[in-house]
């Protein structure tokens, strides 16, 4: 019960947090939001590099 | 990006695609936050062939005339891998039939209708059709009887109401 309640006192307004970041990032224009799908795919690819997985192709926007 | 646009609707103005439409996660980050994806997926209505057999064939020869290279189930076109995806239902090709025009920096294209997004992601129903719905149906703006509209045409009114149901009670 104490671990509860000291859990959502503190990652309540984390949560609330994520939830503005996410509205937020929903009203972006769409070719802001390619941009960050490609950032994505590199975050991605270097988990993928350090966990000994293949990679993925990234998409190139400079083309 | 713009690049890729131009070379499909290329396609679409040359009759080798009847109409196309962006799908997939890219067409939902239309609508809500950035979806992490490698694929922009493209649904495609062909042109009515005397044959029953659909075939992407003559696309992919015509593209690999332009120098793209395909890449598994990909082609590199513009440094963007695309699928193209031929209509497989008829909640899919009315959904590219009814897809919004829409401008990508100052080249035209159309995307999927978030009210068809959602009912294609609830036919599909794979685990990542169900997690992207939930963010989805959160943050999308939707028109809620356009999509009991389409629901109930395709007859997933009741998956619709258990999705509601799963999602109210999480």
């Amino acid at each position: 019960m104490r671990t509860r309640l000291i859990t959502s006192k503190t990652v309540a307004p984390l949560f609330r947090a994520k939830e503005r970041r996410r509205k937020r990032l929903a009203r972006l224009p769409i070719e802001e939001k390619i941009r960050i799908i490609v950032e994505l795919q590199k975050i991605e690819n270097e988990i993928r590099r350090a966990t000994g997985r293949p990679t993925k192709r990234e998409w190139d926007l400079r083309k | 990006m713009e690049k890729t646009l131009r070379v499909l609707n290329e396609l679409q103005e040359t009759g080798m695609i009847e109409k196309y439409a962006i799908g997939g996660a890219v067409a939902a980050s239309f609508y809500m936050e950035p979806v992490a994806t490698y694929d922009l997926d493209i649904f495609v209505v062909l042109p009515e062939k005397k044959t029953l057999l659909t075939s992407l064939s003559p696309i992919y020869e015509y593209l690999r005339g332009r120098g793209y290279q395909e890449q598994e189930a990909h082609i590199i076109i513009e440094g963007i891998a695309v699928q193209f995806i031929p209509v497989y239902s008829a909640l899919v090709e009315e959904a590219v039939v009814h897809a919004r025009a829409t401008d990508y920096g100052e080249v035209k294209t159309q995307v999927l209708r978030p009210e068809y997004l959602v009912a294609i992601m609830l036919q599909t129903n794979r685990p990542k059709d169900r997690s992207r719905l939930t963010t989805f149906v959160e943050e999308a703006k939707i028109h809620e009887e356009d999509l009991e509209g389409i629901l109930k045409h395709h007859g997933l009114i009741r998956k619709w109401r258990e999705f509601r149901r799963h999602f109210r009670a999480n």
